[in-house]
């Protein structure tokens, strides 16, 4: 039985990185039907970003003290990230928009953006691993054999404060309100006086700054990174939007948890070969059967 | 606009005219060239140095060990040299970059086809050698398989294919007597990263466990390479009760493996393989993490008797740098070359690969690793294992698990 929690804790700690780095996808889907390959590398260069920061900060915990370290540790690659975001959509997207570019071009764009982003990560950083300084005492509580480290609870708070947070600032903000209102029609919003422009950059800029947060968290998590990690944690967080309904946005969430648990199950009762396989295998039965993904009546509404 | 079009056209016509004319020079620069080019080396085999290809990783990942079997084999070019060279001719070192890649190998043995090289001193990564060896076959080279293991190689049938470092899952079987004999380890489960290699030293393992009744092997599982979390493994791995695991993955995998299992709190004995004997294995695995895992590998040069001399003239010749467990093989790959040549008086691989199949114990090659001498698929007869143990961040030589 423990270890049956072990293993929920397992998939919720790896599912809640997933649905934070799935909001980025699902939003900027849900506002310009554009799946953003770009996401995964913007991670990527958060994580180095919180690495870079804690090297240089590291060593002034005891002056500076836990908390304002930690939130210079997430405000940094954060605002580092929403400035990729926003350079990404100013410079490529928005031209691609204004020429009435098809669904195509922007898609190769952002390939060939997630390709500047790592080649030039792996010039700064390097192709080897790079490892995070350490800088938090692990403590753990244990029930019979499962264990959480406070590591893990950071985590899991940390990914769902921020799903909170933009919860309730797309729902009761004015701005959140404009953002619906241009994903459901870009003209309509127009006429009733949104900046369309503005609110699809401010997209992209709170998508990618959700995603630094991810890339710090999974860097302190797992202590190590790399050039090349944002393109299987893309790849998986995409997943997970499209589990969950693409353009949903409570549908990624659900949809991260939901993959962190069949991955964690998966690799722990049939075989760790077969984790990605049952994970996609489950993804293609919901779109086969649900072609919205589980939660997605809002995205047949836009179409 | 119509007439920018017609300068346009005017242009691109005397554009074609310069580029014929430009084509027609280069071919006759070519012609020309071509009757020069044959003429040196037709007369000339006395002189001109004999080329040995030396290919390894030497950027990438594995650009570290890369480099330090690079120094070992131009360490032993250097000491033929300065004894005279072989018949009268000197040795080159030829370097190419393979990044353990099947690719760039490929490039890089073509390269070496072009270039005349004459024998290989090379590979670290049997994916690597894999795709090389049609092109060596092709052109015939002597190849002298520095650190790439993989069975598949001897198993090609490449008559003149020598290792200097054991091949398949030795290792494997000599890691599951280890934990019979030595650790009493009753129960374990075994992990690989289905990679050629690292599947055959598990393969081993398994062999040898069953063959020796013990110790039970209770559950096999794979990981993918580039994969980093592992904690669903590691709940499994608690599950099983497992005494041991015996984990065969490249250090980016293995770190975070035995990282996720210390912060789960399991601390079983861990055992893994040479790729772990890299500082990088520490510093992701954390210090506190890696306390005590073991490492079962081919002696490094420091623990060879046979190695002193070597040692000594390697941290001579590259002051800072350390032979590590690659230097004396691909030292002694270059010897055996020298050697074999020098012996049948000729620089002809037919004749020198059959002067090396025909070596006994009785009067083997002494080199820095060993008595070198083959089987007849030319993997190496005799070799040895060492184990190491992580402590305080350093890897240390465990005198209490030497066994022969």
């Amino acid at each position: 039985m423990d270890l049956v929690l072990q293993q929920t804790i397992n998939g919720v700690t790896i599912g809640a990185i997933y649905a934070l780095v799935a909001l980025g996808y699902t939003m900027v889907y849900g506002i310009i039907r554009l799946i953003n390959f770009a996401h995964g590398a913007v991670f990527m260069w958060g994580a180095y970003a919180g690495m870079f920061i804690l090297t240089m900060l590291g060593g002034s915990k005891s002056v500076i003290g836990l908390a304002p370290l930690l939130i210079l540790l997430f405000i940094g690659p954060m605002m580092l990230c929403a400035i990729f975001g926003f350079a990404m959509d100013r410079i490529v997207y928005i031209r691609l928009r204004h020429r009435g570019a098809g669904a195509l071009v922007p898609l190769i764009a952002a390939l060939g953006i997630s390709l500047v982003l790592e080649i030039s990560a792996m010039l700064t950083w390097g192709k080897e691993f790079r490892v995070y300084p350490k800088f938090l005492q692990l403590s753990y509580f244990t029930w019979g054999r499962a264990v959480l480290s406070n590591m893990q609870i950071i985590l899991i708070v940390v990914c769902l404060v921020m799903m909170v947070c933009l919860h309730l600032f797309v729902t009761y903000t004015r701005t959140g309100k404009a953002m619906r209102a241009t994903s459901l029609d870009h003209d309509a919003a127009r006429l009733v006086g949104v900046d369309v422009d503005r609110i699809i950059t401010l997209t992209f800029v709170i998508g990618s700054a959700l995603a630094a947060v991810a890339g710090v968290l999974v860097g302190m998590y797992y202590g190590s990174v790399n050039f090349r990690m944002g393109y299987v944690a893309g790849l998986k967080a995409f997943s997970a939007a499209v589990l969950g309904g693409v353009g949903n946005i409570p549908g990624a969430m659900i949809g991260g948890f939901i993959l962190g648990l069949i991955e964690a199950f998966g690799a722990g009762y049939i075989g760790g070969e077969w984790k990605d396989l049952i994970a996609f295998v489950i993804l293609i039965g919901v779109i086969v059967f649900k072609p919205t993904g589980l939660l997605g009546e809002r995205v047949a509404e836009r179409a | 606009m119509s007439e920018d079009k017609g300068g346009g056209k005017v242009r691109k016509s005397t554009n074609r005219i310069i580029v014929s004319g430009r084509a027609l020079l280069i071919v006759l620069c070519c012609a020309l060239l071509a009757v020069p080019a044959g003429a040196p080396s037709a007369n000339a085999a006395s002189g001109p140095p004999i080329k040995i290809g030396v290919s390894l990783p030497l950027t990438g990942d594995n650009a570290a060990t890369g480099q330090k079997a690079l120094n070992g084999a131009r360490l032993a070019v250097n000491q033929v040299n300065a004894k005279g060279g072989i018949l009268g001719r000197q040795m080159q070192v030829v370097e190419g970059d393979d990044q353990c890649d099947p690719k760039q190998s490929s490039n890089v043995a073509q390269k070496f086809a072009s270039e005349r090289v004459i024998a290989l001193a090379s590979h670290y990564c049997s994916g690597a050698a894999l795709a090389a060896l049609p092109i060596i076959r092709e052109s015939q080279m002597l190849y002298i398989d520095i650190a790439a293991v993989s069975s598949k190689l001897p198993a090609a049938g490449y008559d003149r294919y020598f290792t200097v470092m054991y091949n398949g899952g030795q290792p494997g079987q000599f890691t599951a007597r280890l934990m019979k004999e030595k650790l009493g380890v009753k129960t374990v489960v075994v992990l690989d990263d289905k990679t050629p290699a690292n599947t055959e030293f598990v393969d081993g393992f398994v062999a040898t466990a069953q063959a020796q009744g013990g110790p039970q092997v209770i559950f096999r599982d794979h990981i993918a390479q580039g994969d980093k979390d592992f904690s669903a493994f590691v709940t499994k791995l608690k599950g099983s009760n497992a005494h041991a695991i015996y984990a065969v993955c490249y250090y980016p995998e293995c770190g975070l493996l035995i990282r996720q299992m210390r912060e789960q709190n399991l601390k079983i004995v861990f055992a893994g393989t040479d790729s772990l004997l890299d500082p990088a294995y520490v510093k992701i695995a954390g210090e506190d993490s890696a306390e005590g895992s073991l490492i079962i590998t081919q002696p490094g040069a420091d623990e060879l008797p046979t190695a002193k001399q070597f040692v000594a003239d390697y941290k001579k010749s590259f002051p800072g740098s350390e032979p590590g467990n690659v230097g004396a093989y691909s030292y002694d790959a270059v010897w055996v070359i020298a050697k074999a040549y020098t012996a049948v008086g000729k620089v002809d691989n037919g004749a020198a690969a059959k002067w090396l199949h025909g070596l006994t114990r009785a009067d083997a090659i002494q080199g820095a690793t060993g008595k070198l001498f083959w089987q007849p698929n030319g993997t190496i007869t005799e070799f040895f294992f060492s184990t190491y143990r992580v402590h305080n961040g350093d890897f240390q030589f465990a005198k209490d698990l030497v066994m022969k």
